[in-house]
């Protein structure tokens, strides 16, 4: 039972975190139509932001956390403008491919600048002991529940009431609509790809504070497509129940099924069903079901 | 070389559609092929075995342009089938001692059979959620069948294959020409990969071919003029996949050791690279492509240890920065196409040729 406990819990928190950075891909599909494959590169590069700031530049959390943030903003400024926008109205393929390329660029340069090996975040956030009965939980996965749940309840209020998040609203909904109402297009699909890398540098400082900052931490990417497609890939609800969904799966599945499939099978998981749901509900859970026309 | 300065006349659609349009392009392919039948003689071993991998990159290129330039099928399982034919293949060789003409085909057909019940998806859906299907094929077999089912594919410690020899008999697969030079590997990789070459030519101007392109551009405009859509779906992933196995198959014979990180997704998204720096949904795009892409990493390591690293202060640890250069060779390359030349080498050899016709006079 105790086990149980830890694993849900833990698999809560990494659900959230799954969560709010399932929310950086559908940010970004809704306005643009592009699933961004680099999602996992700027997560572990927002990751390395912070490490940087924090731990290299040895700053104060607000202001290491403010400067990272500046450059997750120029990064994603940069790729919006010279690798996406050039692209618009080309095919599926070649959406695809350039996050996909932009993904392998982002790893690479954090091997050239950081090398291979595991480095510890530094620990900025307080730590205090939380046990539920006899379970101990570290207070990493406390901090994890609260920073994800603020940003997603933040990220919510935004789209909900601010001018700005309407106007985004617009932009997905009906995209000639919108520009012909004066919206520039263009603009929001810009402040889209900042919000994910926002998102994205959030959740690298979270999960390289849960394990080890190391170039191989993108592959977080590959539950979250799990996670945004069993919600469906324009769902903003979809994508939070997707995330912890899989989150708390594949802790349990890990706790449980181990010894039994082997270490591997927690990455190969999701996709099983991910799998399942595409075959029984093809647009996910929530998802707009497209209709064609000729 | 012949001139033709008003254009080539055709007269019926059968010459329109022909393999040759011109004497010059039979003549320059039979050229081209004595030249790659006697250049093993001029070789290093090291350059024979890139050469190796190079005929089988087309193999495995030619392959995936039938699904993804073709068919418009989002296909990131190149991999993870190749390894279904690399692991068939080692297996008949090692364990059944059947000969190569048998493993080979083989393993195409079993990883057609797979690629057929991975496409099973593509009824319902595409796109994006087709990539993702593709995408747990690729995870469920290279990170998980691969390892797991260790009486098969000896698990994550490798499996080691016996190159046989060429004709061979089930039982006694050494009798015949021995395949344990690179330089006999040669010869037989390089007719399979001008067999899957022409085949797929032919593939692209036939029946099916057009069939293919038609659910590329429009699949729902294809079905209301009669093309069976789920059919040919499925046929461009069996035949894909084929390719793709057989690609695996001489992939092990030339290794000689295969284990599951070698068909991780990092091949799949290089092959993607292969059909991309080429140019979408032509054989001789995919074909060029993967000559690039096998040659890129070849190319940008002899320049690194060779000019580059004198150039650079010693006192600086460069070796993270060549791992990340290579880490992110793909990527660069892919990038740069897209935006700088979306159809690839197969424009850059359309244009160079076009004005190489009409070289010393650009306002012919």
């Amino acid at each position: 039972m105790d086990y149980f406990l830890f694993l849900l819990i833990t698999g809560v928190a990494t659900g959230f975190v799954y969560a709010l950075l399932a929310l950086g891909f559908v940010v970004i599909y809704k306005a643009t139509r592009v699933l961004n494959f680099a999602q996992g590169g700027l997560v572990m590069l927002g990751g390395y932001f912070c490490f940087t700031t924090l731990g290299q530049f040895g700053l104060h959390p607000l202001l290491a956390f403010s400067l990272a943030a500046i450059a997750s903003i120029t990064i994603a400024i940069l790729i919006e403008r010279y690798l996406l926008k050039p692209l618009i109205g080309k095919s599926l393929l070649s959406l695809v491919m350039v996050t996909i390329g932009l993904g392998s660029i982002i790893e690479g340069f954090a091997i050239a600048l950081y090398g291979t090996d595991e480095q510890a975040m530094p620990e900025v956030l307080p730590e205090f002991a939380v046990s539920i009965g006899t379970v101990y939980i570290p207070s990493i996965y406390v901090w994890a529940i609260i920073i994800s749940s603020i940003l997603i309840v933040a990220l919510f209020l935004f789209f909900k009431f601010s001018n700005l998040g309407i106007v985004m609203r617009a932009v997905s909904n009906n995209q000639p609509g919108a520009l012909s109402m004066g919206i520039r297009v263009n603009h929001i699909f810009a402040i889209s790809w900042i919000l994910a890398s926002l998102i994205a540098l959030a959740g690298g400082f979270i999960l390289g504070s849960i394990s080890m900052m190391s170039p191989s931490l993108s592959i977080v990417i590959y539950p979250l497509f799990a996670a945004v497609i069993i919600g469906g890939l324009d769902s903003i609800p979809g994508a939070l129940i997707g995330g912890l969904v899989i989150g708390v799966m594949q802790l349990l599945v890990a706790g449980y099924l181990g010894d039994l499939t082997g270490a591997s099978f927690k990455t190969v998981f999701p996709f099983l069903i991910l799998l399942l749901v595409l075959m029984i509900k093809p647009y996910g859970l929530f998802g707009t079901h497209e209709v064609e026309r000729l | 070389m012949a001139f033709y300065p008003s254009g080539i006349f055709k007269v019926d659609y059968a010459s329109d559609e022909g393999l040759f349009p011109t004497p010059v392009i039979i003549r320059s392919s039979i050229l081209f092929i004595i030249f790659l039948l006697i250049l093993p003689w001029f070789l290093s071993n090291h350059m024979l075995y890139i050469m190796v991998t190079m005929f089988i990159a087309v193999v495995g290129a030619v392959g995936l342009n039938i699904l993804t330039g073709f068919t418009g099928q989002i296909s990131v399982a190149q991999g993870a089938f190749i390894g279904v034919g690399a692991y068939t293949c080692a297996y008949f060789t090692q364990n059944l001692a059947m000969p190569i003409w048998i493993s080979i085909p083989a393993g195409g057909i079993l990883t057609a059979l797979v690629g057929i019940f991975f496409g099973l998806p593509s009824i319902r859906i595409k796109g994006l959620y087709l990539l993702m299907a593709t995408l747990a094929a690729q995870f469920f077999l290279a990170d998980y069948l691969f390892v797991r089912w260790k009486s098969v594919t000896g698990g994550v410690g490798g499996f080691h294959v016996n190159r046989p020899a060429f004709p061979g008999i089930p039982g006694n697969p050494n009798l015949g020409i021995k395949l344990y030079d690179d330089s006999h590997l040669y010869y037989l990789a390089m007719v399979v990969a001008v067999i899957a070459v022409f085949a797929a030519i032919n593939i692209g101007r036939s029946k099916t071919g057009r069939a293919f392109k038609a659910i590329r551009d429009r699949d729902i405009a294809s079905a209301l003029i009669g093309i069976d859509v789920v059919r040919y779906k499925l046929m461009s992933f069996a035949l894909s996949s084929f390719f793709a196995g057989v690609c695996g198959g001489l992939l092990a014979y030339s290794w000689k050791e295969i284990s599951p990180p070698v068909f991780g997704l990092d091949v799949s998204i290089a092959y993607l690279a292969m059909i991309i720096c080429g140019g979408i949904g032509s054989v001789r795009g995919a074909v060029l492509g993967a000559i690039f892409i096998t040659f890129l990493p070849e190319g940008i390591m002899f320049i690194m240890n060779n000019i580059v690293i004198d150039l650079l202060p010693s006192w600086y640890n460069w070796g993270y920065l060549f791992s990340g250069l290579h880490a992110m060779m793909y990527g660069l390359v892919i990038v740069l196409f897209l935006i700088l030349e979306p159809e690839g080498l197969n424009k850059i050899w359309i244009n160079f040729r076009n004005s190489a016709k009409i070289w010393p006079f650009p306002y012919y």
